[in-house]
C-alpha cells in the first residue's frame, strides 16, 4: 500500500509541477510582451503583423517617457498616496476586526452585517456624492482627498476578523486572568500573531490603492496631484497614440512594486508556532 | 517586525503626508491662480506650456496652470463644476456648447472683447460663428476642421489606379475601393482593405446631408419622418452596405486594438478613411520615414447629391464660477492669438482660426493638402451638436440601431424607426 | 452634503457606544471597549460610505439630472424603480442581469478552485515558494490601463495571440473574442467568456495568497493526529484542511461573488464600443454608468438600479453565509 501511495504521489507531484509551470506561463506572456512593445518603434507596435520581438531595441523609450510627461512626479504622489493608505487601513481594520472577533457586545453579530453591507454597494453611484463632500472640506486635489476614502477597507476588516477568529484563545486566556487590559491583549498578543495576514493586507492595501483610477481622475487637476495609475492613461489620448512609451511607463511603475511585493513575501506566509498549546 | 516602533514610524509618516497636502494646499492660496484644461497628449503639453509662458511673463504676480485630462473630458469639466472646482479656461468642444449653455457654467465673453480691445476679424467667420448666441459670445475658436477622405496614394499607384477627383460619386468610391481590396499575398484572408467601417456617429453626417437628408427637422426637436427618413436610411445603409454586401471595408472590430482606423490607415491595411484634420500630425511623421503617402479628398457625394461636409471646431471658455473674470478672459484671449496658434502649427492637429495665419500655412504647405482642408470649410455645415443640448441623446441611439444592424443582422430601417421613436420620446419627457 | 455627512457620522458612533452602554453590567466594560475599538472604522464609513449611500437613496426617489443647472430635481417616487423593471430599457437590465450572473457563476468557482490547487502545492515548496509568489502575484502589479492594452492585444483575431496560437495549430481562426455578438449556448455572449478568463487571471494569485495564508496557519498538530489517525492525503484534505479552511473559504467567496457582480471597468474597457452599442453584453454596472452619463444622464435613476443591485447581491451573501458560514469555532 505504501508503494502505490508514492508512486500516486509521484504523478501528482509531476502533475503539479506542470500545472503550476504552465499557470506560471500565462503570467509571465503579458508581461513579456509588454516589454517587447514598449521597446519598439511605434510603427512596428501600430503595424498590422503579428511581432513580438522589437526588430531593434529602442531603448530610449524609456528615459524618453520618463521625461516627456512628469513621471517621477506621478510616481512620488503614488507612493505618498499608498504609504499613507496603507497606514491608516492597518490602524482602522485591525481595530475594527479584533472588537468584532474578541469583544463581546450588544448588537455586534447585526453590526458586523452591517459592515459587510456596505461592500456590496457599487462604488459608481457614491462617487458624485462623495466628490461634493471632499469639495466642501476643502481637500480638492490634495493628497487628503486621494488618502481619506480608502483610509478604511471593510474588506480588510472581514479578512482580518476571520483570521483572528481562527487564532486559539488559549494565550489570551492566560493573559486575560494575568489582568491584562484590551490594548495590551491586543497590542502585544494579537498584532504579533498576525503578521502574515497584517503583511497580506498591507500588501492587498497597497497594490489596489497603487491601481486606483476613475477616483484620482476625479479628485486631481493638476498635473502635480496626479498618481501614477492617471499618469500612464496620459500618454496615450484620442490624437496621440504612443503606445511603446505607455508601455514603458508601465513597465518602469511597475519595478518598484515588484520590489515590494518580492521582500514583503518573508512576512507573508509565515507560519504561526504554536508550540505548547494542549490539543 | 510589527513592533510598536514600526507603527510609529507609519503613523507619523501619515502625519507627515497630512500635513504637507495641507501645506501645499494654503501656499497656493495667496497668489492668485488661473487654471487651464485641455485634452492634449504629452507633445501637444509641451506646446501649450510654451504659450502659457508668454502669458507668465506679462502677468508675473499670477500662477498659471496647465491641466491636462486625459479622458471622459466632458464629465470631468461638468463634475467639477457641480462641485465649485471648474478650471478657469477650459478648451470647449463646439458640439458640447449647447449643453454647456444650458448648465448655465459659460461666461460671456463679449464684453470683454470690446473692453480688451479684441479684433474679431482676424477669426475665420464660421468658427467664431460657432459659439455665438445672439448678442453673447461663449469661446473663442483656436481650431477648426472639416471631414474630408483620406487616402493612401502608395497604395492607388500599386494599383495603378488615379486618385479620387474632387466630384467623385459614391459610385465612385465603392469602384475604388473594391480596386484596393486586395489579397496581397493570396493566403484566402484579405490583407488591405478599400475601406473602414466607421460606426461612429461624428463620421456620418455628410453622407446622410449629400444625401439630402438629415438626423433632425429644421427646429432640432424631432426625429421622426428624419432620422428614419429614406434619404437617411439609404445614407447609413450604403455605409452599412460596404462592409456586409461589399466586403471593401475592413472590419470594425480589428480597429480597437490596431489604434483604430488611424493605425490601420497608417500601416496600409485601409486605403481610404473619412477623417479630420487630427490625424495630420501622425501623417506627417510617417510621410517623412516614406512610410505613407496622404492624399485628401472631400467626401464622395451621391449622383445628384449636394456637396457638403461637416465642420468641427474647439474654442477656448471661461467657466462662469471663475474667481478672476476678467484675468480668465485675458487668458482665453491670449490663447487664441495668433502667436499661440502658430506654436500649435508645428504639430498641426487642425486649422488654426485665425485667418492670416491659415493663409500662411496654405501658402507654405507643399503637399497642397492643407489648401484642401480649407476649401471644404466652405461646403461644411456646423454638427447637430452645436445647435442642440440633447445631441448625446441623438448620437447614442442613432449608434445603437447602427451597432444593432452591423452586428445583430437586424434592419436598419426598423432600428432607425425604434431610435427617432425613442428620441422624440424622451424629447417629449423633457420639454417643460 | 458636508453637514449631513458629520451628523450622520455622529449618530452612527453615537448610536454604537449607546448600544454599548446598554450591556450588562458585567461585560459593560468589554462593550464599551469594543465601541473604542470600533470608533475610527466607524468615523470613515460614517463619513465615506454612510453619508454618500444615504444621499444615493435620497436621490434615487427624485429625478436627478446629471447636467449641472438642468432645473429642479422633482420628486418622482417609486418611479426611478419600476422603470428599471419595466421601463423603456428594461430589456436591456434584464440582459444585464442574466450576464452578471452568467460572468459570476463562471468566475468565482473557477478562479478559487485554481487558488486553492495553487496553495495547496506552493505550500509543500521550499524555497521556490517565493518567487512563484511573486510570478503569480505579477497581474496584481501591473496598472490596469496597461493590461487592458495587452489582453486586448492577446484577443485580437487578427495578430492577436490566441488566434495565432490556434492557426498554429492548424485550425484558421479569426476569432472576434472581444467583438463578436455570438451567443454561447444561445445565453453567454463571447466578450464575457474572454473576460471572464482575463479576470481568472487577474484574480487567482490574490486569492491564492490568501489561501496560503490561511494553509500556513492551520497549526501542524492537526495534521499530526490525523496521521496518527492514520488517513491518508486525501481524507486529511477533506476532512481536516476543507473545514479548516472554511473561514478563509467563505471570506473568498463572499468577496468575490460581490466583486464579480459589480464588475465594469474590464468590459468597459476591453469590449468593442460597437458590440457595447448593442447592449448585448452588458453588466449591471455598466447598466447603471449607462444610466448616469450616456442614455438618460439621469442620476436618479442611475441611483434607483445600484440600490436593486445592492439588494440582489445583499440576499445572494446572506443566502452563502446560511449554507457555508456557521461559525468555525475551536
Amino acid at each position: 500500500m505504501k508503494g502505490s501511495q508514492a508512486g500516486v504521489s509521484k504523478i501528482t507531484t509531476v502533475a503539479s509541477f506542470v500545472f503550476l509551470g504552465l499557470l506560471a506561463l500565462t503570467m509571465l506572456v503579458p508581461l513579456v510582451w509588454m516589454i517587447c512593445t514598449s521597446l519598439m518603434t511605434r510603427s512596428e507596435v501600430l503595424g498590422g503583423t503579428l511581432s513580438v520581438l522589437p526588430k531593434v531595441p529602442q531603448w530610449q523609450n524609456y528615459p524618453k517617457a520618463l521625461t516627456i510627461l512628469p513621471f517621477w512626479r506621478f510616481f512620488l504622489n503614488s507612493v505618498i498616496m499608498t504609504g499613507s493608505v496603507v497606514a491608516l487601513q492597518l490602524a482602522i481594520c485591525s481595530s475594527a476586526a479584533y472588537a468584532f472577533a474578541r469583544l463581546r457586545f450588544p448588537g455586534r453579530r447585526k453590526l458586523f452585517m452591517l459592515y459587510l453591507a456596505t461592500l456590496m454597494v457599487p462604488p459608481v453611484v457614491t462617487i458624485i456624492p462623495a466628490f461634493l463632500l471632499i469639495v466642501e472640506l476643502g481637500w480638492n486635489n490634495s493628497f487628503p482627498a486621494l488618502i481619506a476614502p480608502f483610509a478604511g477597507s471593510v474588506w480588510g476588516i472581514f479578512l482580518l476578523r476571520q483570521f483572528f477568529l481562527g487564532l486559539p484563545r488559549d494565550i489570551e486566556d492566560a493573559a486575560r486572568i494575568d489582568g491584562a487590559g484590551e490594548l495590551t491583549i491586543f497590542f502585544r498578543i494579537i498584532l504579533p500573531l498576525s503578521k502574515p495576514v497584517l503583511a497580506t493586507l498591507a500588501v492587498f492595501a497597497a497594490t489596489s490603492t497603487w491601481q486606483e483610477f476613475l477616483w484620482p481622475l476625479i479628485v486631481t487637476d493638476s498635473m502635480d496631484m496626479r498618481p501614477i495609475s492617471v499618469g500612464v492613461a496620459l500618454y496615450a489620448t484620442q490624437y496621440e497614440l504612443s503606445p511603446h512609451y505607455q508601455m514603458a511607463a508601465a513597465v518602469a511603475a511597475m519595478i518598484p512594486m515588484l520590489a515590494v511585493f518580492f521582500f514583503a513575501q518573508r512576512y507573508l506566509v509565515r507560519g504561526i508556532a504554536l508550540t505548547g498549546i494542549k490539543e | 517586525m510589527f513592533s510598536e516602533s514600526t507603527h510609529g514610524t507609519k503613523v507619523l509618516f501619515v502625519i507627515t503626508a497630512f500635513l504637507s497636502g495641507f501645506c501645499a494646499g494654503c501656499s497656493r492660496r495667496d497668489i492668485p491662480v488661473l487654471r487651464v484644461a485641455n485634452w492634449a497628449g504629452p507633445e501637444e503639453i509641451a506646446i501649450e506650456e510654451k504659450n502659457l509662458d508668454d502669458f507668465r511673463e506679462t502677468h508675473p504676480d499670477l500662477r498659471v496652470v496647465l491641466e491636462p485630462i486625459p479622458r471622459d473630458y466632458k464629465q470631468k469639466i461638468l463634475t467639477s463644476v457641480a462641485g465649485r472646482t471648474a478650471p478657469d479656461v477650459f478648451l470647449l468642444d463646439a458640439i458640447n456648447v449647447p449643453e454647456f449653455l444650458q448648465a448655465e457654467v459659460l461666461l460671456n465673453l463679449k464684453p470683454f472683447i470690446a473692453e480688451l480691445g479684441v479684433d474679431i476679424r482676424q477669426f475665420h467667420p464660421t468658427a467664431f460663428a460657432i459659439a455665438q448666441r445672439n448678442n453673447t459670445l461663449y469661446a473663442l475658436p483656436k481650431d477648426f476642421t472639416p471631414l474630408v477622405m483620406y487616402y493612401n496614394k502608395k497604395l492607388f499607384d500599386k494599383a495603378g489606379i488615379r486618385y479620387p477627383s474632387s466630384d467623385w460619386t459614391w459610385d465612385d468610391f465603392v469602384e475604388l475601393a473594391r480596386r484596393l481590396t486586395l489579397d496581397l499575398d493570396n493566403d484566402g484572408r484579405i490583407d488591405q482593405y478599400g475601406t473602414v467601417a466607421q460606426p461612429q456617429f461624428s463620421t456620418w453626417a455628410p453622407w446622410v446631408w449629400s444625401n439630402r437628408g438629415d438626423f433632425l427637422d429644421a427646429s432640432g426637436e424631432k426625429a421622426t419622418g428624419y432620422l428614419d427618413g429614406e434619404a437617411t436610411v439609404a445614407a447609413l445603409q450604403f455605409l452599412l452596405d460596404l462592409e456586409k454586401k461589399h466586403h471593401v471595408a475592413a472590419d470594425s472590430a480589428v480597429m480597437k486594438s490596431l489604434g483604430g482606423d488611424l493605425g490601420m490607415f497608417l500601416s496600409g491595411r485601409v486605403a481610404m478613411a473619412v477623417s479630420g484634420h487630427w490625424w495630420m500630425p501622425q501623417i506627417k511623421g510617417l510621410t517623412e520615414e516614406n512610410e505613407v503617402q496622404a492624399g485628401i479628398a472631400p467626401i464622395p457625394v451621391p449622383s445628384d447629391g449636394e456637396h457638403v461636409t461637416i465642420l468641427y471646431e474647439a474654442g477656448w471658455a471661461v467657466a462662469r464660477q471663475t474667481r478672476h473674470p476678467t484675468l480668465a478672459a485675458e487668458l482665453a484671449i491670449h490663447l487664441s492669438n495668433e502667436t499661440t496658434n502658430r506654436r500649435r502649427c508645428a504639430q498641426g492637429v487642425a486649422i488654426p482660426a485665425n485667418l492670416a495665419l491659415s493663409r500662411e500655412i496654405i501658402d507654405q504647405d507643399v503637399s497642397g493638402l492643407e489648401k484642401v482642408f480649407f476649401d471644404e470649410v466652405r461646403f461644411a455645415r456646423e454638427p447637430w451638436g452645436a445647435r442642440v443640448s440633447h445631441f448625446s441623446l441623438l448620437e447614442k441611439c442613432a449608434e445603437e440601431a447602427f451597432a444593432a444592424a452591423l452586428l445583430l443582422n437586424r434592419d436598419l430601417r426598423k432600428e432607425l424607426h425604434l431610435a427617432a421613436q425613442r428620441i422624440d420620446a424622451e424629447l417629449m419627457k423633457r420639454s417643460p | 452634503m458636508l453637514l449631513f455627512a458629520f451628523s450622520l457620522t455622529l449618530v452612527l458612533a453615537a448610536a454604537v457606544v449607546g448600544l454599548a452602554a446598554t450591556a450588562k453590567r458585567a461585560s459593560r466594560r468589554e462593550a464599551l471597549c469594543a465601541s473604542g475599538f470600533l470608533l475610527p472604522s466607524l468615523v470613515y464609513l460614517g463619513l465615506f460610505l454612510a453619508a454618500p449611500l444615504a444621499f444615493s437613496l435620497y436621490m434615487a426617489f427624485h429625478k436627478w439630472s446629471i447636467d449641472a443647472g438642468a432645473g429642479s430635481n422633482p420628486w418622482v417616487g417609486l418611479e426611478n424603480f419600476s422603470s428599471v423593471f419595466t421601463g423603456a430599457r428594461s430589456p436591456y437590465f434584464w440582459r444585464a442581469l442574466l450576464n452578471t450572473a452568467l460572468y459570476t457563476f463562471l468566475h468565482v468557482p473557477a478562479s478559487l478552485a485554481i487558488a486553492l490547487g495553487v496553495a495547496i502545492i506552493l505550500n509543500h515548496l521550499g524555497r521556490s515558494r517565493r518567487f512563484l509568489q511573486t510570478i503569480f502575484f505579477l497581474p496584481n502589479l501591473c496598472l490596469l490601463a496597461a493590461v487592458a492594452v495587452v489582453w486586448r492585444w492577446m484577443y485580437n483575431p487578427e495578430i492577436g495571440l490566441f488566434n495565432g496560437l490556434l492557426r498554429a495549430f492548424g485550425v484558421d481562426a479569426r476569432i472576434g473574442w472581444l467583438t463578436s455578438p455570438k451567443l454561447i449556448g444561445g445565453v453567454l455572449p463571447l466578450p464575457l467568456l474572454s473576460i471572464v478568463v482575463m479576470a481568472i487571471w487577474m484574480s487567482f494569485g490574490v486569492q491564492a495568497v490568501i489561501y496560503l495564508a490561511g494553509l500556513r496557519s492551520i497549526p501542524q498538530t492537526y495534521y499530526d493526529a490525523a496521521r496518527v489517525d492514520g488517513a491518508n492525503r486525501w481524507q486529511t484534505f477533506r476532512h481536516v484542511t476543507i473545514p479548516l479552511l472554511k473561514p478563509t473559504t467563505l471570506f473568498l467567496l463572499v468577496t468575490s461573488v460581490i466583486a464579480s457582480f459589480q464588475v465594469f471597468t474590464s468590459i468597459y474597457v476591453m469590449v468593442d464600443e460597437t458590440l457595447l452599442a448593442t447592449h448585448r453584453a452588458d453588466v449591471l454596472v455598466y447598466q447603471i454608468y449607462d444610466y448616469a452619463w450616456i442614455s438618460e444622464r439621469n442620476l436618479g435613476l442611475a441611483s434607483a438600479l445600484s440600490w436593486i443591485l445592492f439588494l440582489i447581491v445583499l440576499s445572494v451573501t446572506i443566502v452563502q453565509f446560511r449554507l457555508v458560514g456557521r461559525e468555525v469555532n475551536y
